[in-house]
């Protein structure tokens, strides 16, 4: 046997002992070099237990700092905020980028945000924020917010907001949560969380269920994230 | 009374209320469980039952063809999603994944919507909820799925499509030709090139093969209509019945446009990007897409720019002149409307009858308020008179608002010392604005002899129908209007811009594309050039 063909054989063996498991890593969540989005994980017709997901999950997680933009948004009273006080004031909070009229994605991820709510709020003591941001900001005005915060039973540490298109766009830069073509159609379905401020964000893409959204929050209290210096 | 079945399989599909009158029920996720109407069948696989891609999510179609039949795959409908969509790598993967399913009978979709497992006993993404759904309505839903999108809507056949653009005879005559050229050189242009398609069947480049069942030779009628608005939508049902069309482009009319929005929320007949100033005061239609909110928006742009204004004393007079027709009165309440959110405003709101009295009541009104700070005027069927009107009477006042109409006037014969003072609403992009692609519409026209007569109603016309052109190739043969609508909200921020507006969008449900204005003042009047007084104000 050449030596070249045991080296095949070798490869191919390899290949068949941990193949498996290299399609289940892709499946898992991974990340591209390519700057095009990344999808949520789960393929169609995918496996799982009915009445809880699999302990594997569909989503792909990471860790970044994210140097965020100094600008006013409008909230869903019509209030003015500074961006950086709502995000920086000290306790865990969780971003995610929504659109009011998106008809796949958002609704889900702003129902994970809604179910997860009572047991935060158990959690944290009350201490905690999430936030909506809008990617469409000229159609969600902030009455077109609050019917959808009504639709979600947001309580009071759950913020939705609006404001100046490019402000969001710069946001979204910060987040590297960018689309393709501008065209919100494109957005990611995104959750950011960190346990406090300067502390690193954990960012996860692809669409959580309320376990997972809560074992996340747990685990990133567990252990919070460096904080920058 | 009987059950309705596919009544009740309708209200469910895109309503997402049961026959108890119930939100729907469900879980998805796994473990999020929702009690909310919003979580209807629509909302993902949209009205024509077609599915949809967003955010890296393929929502598989339902349509009654889909389902009941084993699944199988044709590269048309996959096309755009497979090479034009911005997808990531795994989008892709999963839309050339061979898997197969047997057709649904009855049994086996009551067990997917519930369960979420399919027939050939694979379970859907957790995306997909999981139903908690009584028998009876299943039933109904199950009955209105397999009819959904089963056949073509009227105003297409095997070889042609058919489209019709509305106007009026009392229409600005130059406007509607500046309309009706573009879309006779465009519909000529694309029916050329269909034609040649056609006569080349393998001759294939980038693709086009694949869509040759989608091909069709647009045929474009113009539905003129009286002076008469109460008679139009008798005319609007008489050239309908002669010749159904699949969708009306662009149109123009004098006046109020609710006739030709019921028209086609009655027949189901999209209307797309008509140029009006006029869409009905209350967004509540399906079928009709609008550039904007026309004067309305116009209004409310105003108004908003004067509560934010910080040196405005809110004690001082102001007052809106109208006429009181629906073109003067619709824009002076919603203004008001929103200027009395502020209670410390006082707003004197005087309705004209006619020309004569419009002079009257300013007489009367700077006679009584010795100090007139800012007037707004929705001049309505007056407009065409009213800055001349103005020219003796706007001394005594600070400054006057005006909506953007007036600016196609000659402003040029306008006093020097009352520029200053007048203000326009304008919801429209900047003269100055750069938008990197706008030059093709106009190198469009030019190899075309198409002279640039007014650039916003042709470059507009021209957004419109690129929009329909790009969305009905994507349909490929499946003629549902819905369908088509799907694929204008969805791609409307993706057309060309020609400039017209700082940014054309659309989403779900959306019907107006332009949401803002600015403020503006008279910059030169001499090349009715603008500068702004304000940021893009989003009312």
């Amino acid at each position: 046997m050449s030596l070249l063909y045991k080296r095949l054989l070798g490869a191919a063996f390899w290949l068949l002992c941990n193949g498996t498991a290299f399609a289940d890593g892709v499946m898992q969540g991974w990340t591209l070099s390519d700057p095009k989005p990344t999808a949520s994980g789960a393929p169609i017709g995918q496996t799982g237990d009915d009445s809880a997901k699999p302990s594997v999950h569909d989503y792909a997680r990471g860790e970044a700092l994210y140097s965020l933009p100094d600008v006013q948004m409008v909230d869903k009273e019509g209030n003015d905020i500074e961006f950086r006080q709502l995000i920086d004031y000290g306790g865990p909070v969780m971003v995610q980028f929504i659109f009011a009229t998106c008809s796949t994605i958002c609704p889900v991820l702003s129902a994970s945000f809604a179910s997860a709510q009572p047991e935060l709020d158990a959690l944290a003591g009350g201490q905690y924020r999430l936030i909506s941001i809008s990617i469409d900001p000229e159609q969600d005005t902030p009455e077109r917010l609050r019917a959808y915060a009504e639709r979600f039973n947001a309580g009071k540490n759950w913020h939705f907001l609006t404001g100046r298109r490019d402000d969001v766009i710069k946001i979204l830069k910060a987040f590297d949560a960018s689309y393709a073509g501008n065209n919100k159609m494109y957005h990611k379905s995104l959750t950011f969380m960190r346990s406090g401020s300067g502390a690193s964000w954990l960012r996860i893409e692809g669409l959580l269920s309320k376990n997972e959204i809560v074992a996340e929050y747990k685990s990133l209290i567990a252990s919070p994230g460096q904080a920058k210096n | 009374m009987p059950f309705d079945n596919s009544a009740i399989g309708e209200q469910i599909y895109n309503q997402g209320i049961d026959s108890s009158g119930k939100p729907l029920e469900g879980r998805t996720e796994g473990d999020i469980e929702f009690k909310d109407a919003h979580f209807n069948c629509a909302q993902c696989h949209r009205r024509s039952g077609y599915g949809s891609s967003e955010g890296g999510n393929y929502v598989l179609p339902v349509t009654g063809d889909s389902l009941f039949n084993p699944r199988n795959f044709d590269r048309a409908d996959l096309f755009k999603k497979l090479f034009k969509e911005s997808q990531s790598k795994l989008f892709w993967a999963r839309m050339r994944s061979a898997y197969q399913r047997p057709a649904y009978t009855d049994e086996s979709l009551a067990r997917v919507i519930r369960e979420g497992i399919d027939p050939s006993g694979r379970k859907l993404s957790s995306l997909m909820p999981r139903y908690k759904i009584s028998d009876r309505d299943m039933a109904g839903l199950t009955d209105y799925i397999k009819h959904l999108s089963s056949h073509n809507d009227p105003g297409v056949d095997e070889n042609t499509i058919y489209f019709a653009t509305v106007v009026s005879k009392n229409a600005n005559a130059g406007d509607k030709n500046a309309m009706l050229s573009t879309i006779a050189k465009f519909v000529e242009w694309l029916n050329l090139e269909t034609k040649g398609n056609l006569d080349h069947p393998n001759f294939s480049p980038n693709y086009r093969s694949d869509f040759a069942k989608a091909f069709r030779i647009w045929n474009h009628e113009v539905w003129e209509l009286s002076d008469n608005p109460a008679d139009w939508l008798k005319e609007l049902a008489a050239y309908y019945e002669k010749q159904p069309v699949f969708a009306l482009i662009g149109g123009m009319a004098d006046g109020d446009w609710s006739p030709m929005h019921e028209f086609c929320e009655n027949n189901k007949v999209p209307c797309l990007f008509p140029l009006t100033q006029m869409p009905p005061a209350e967004q509540s239609g399906h079928y009709s897409v609008y550039f904007n909110q026309g004067l309305l928006l116009e209004a409310k742009a105003t108004a908003k720019y004067l509560l934010k204004e910080k040196s405005a004393d809110p004690a001082a007079a102001m007052a809106v002149f109208y006429s009181e027709d629906a073109e003067g009165s619709n824009p002076a309440k919603a203004f008001t409307e929103m200027l009395n959110a502020d209670k410390t405003r006082a707003i004197d709101s005087v309705p004209v009858k006619d020309m004569e009295s419009f002079r009257h009541e300013w007489m009367k009104y700077v006679e009584s308020h010795p100090e007139v700070g800012t007037v707004v005027v929705w001049p309505g069927r007056l407009k065409g008179a009213i800055l001349s009107e103005l020219t003796a009477l706007f001394q005594k006042t600070e400054r006057i608002f005006l909506p953007s109409e007036l600016l196609q006037a000659d402003l040029a014969g306008l006093p020097q010392e009352m520029m200053p003072k007048l203000y326009f609403s304008y919801p429209y992009e900047l003269p100055a604005a750069y938008h990197p692609h706008a030059f093709r519409v106009r190198a469009w026209m030019d190899t075309r002899k198409l002279e640039v007569s007014n650039a916003r109603i042709q470059f507009n016309t021209y957004y419109a129908l690129n929009l329909l052109q790009y969305s009905l190739e994507h349909v490929v043969d499946h003629f549902s209007r819905d369908y088509l609508l799907e694929y204008i909200e969805h791609e409307a921020e993706n057309a060309l811009n020609p400039g017209t507006f700082p940014r054309l969008s659309l989403g779900p449900e959306q019907r107006f594309a332009s949401k803002g204005a600015y403020l503006v003042q008279i910059d030169d009047p001499e090349s009715q050039s603008v500068k702004p007084v304000s940021a893009w104000i989003v009312p």
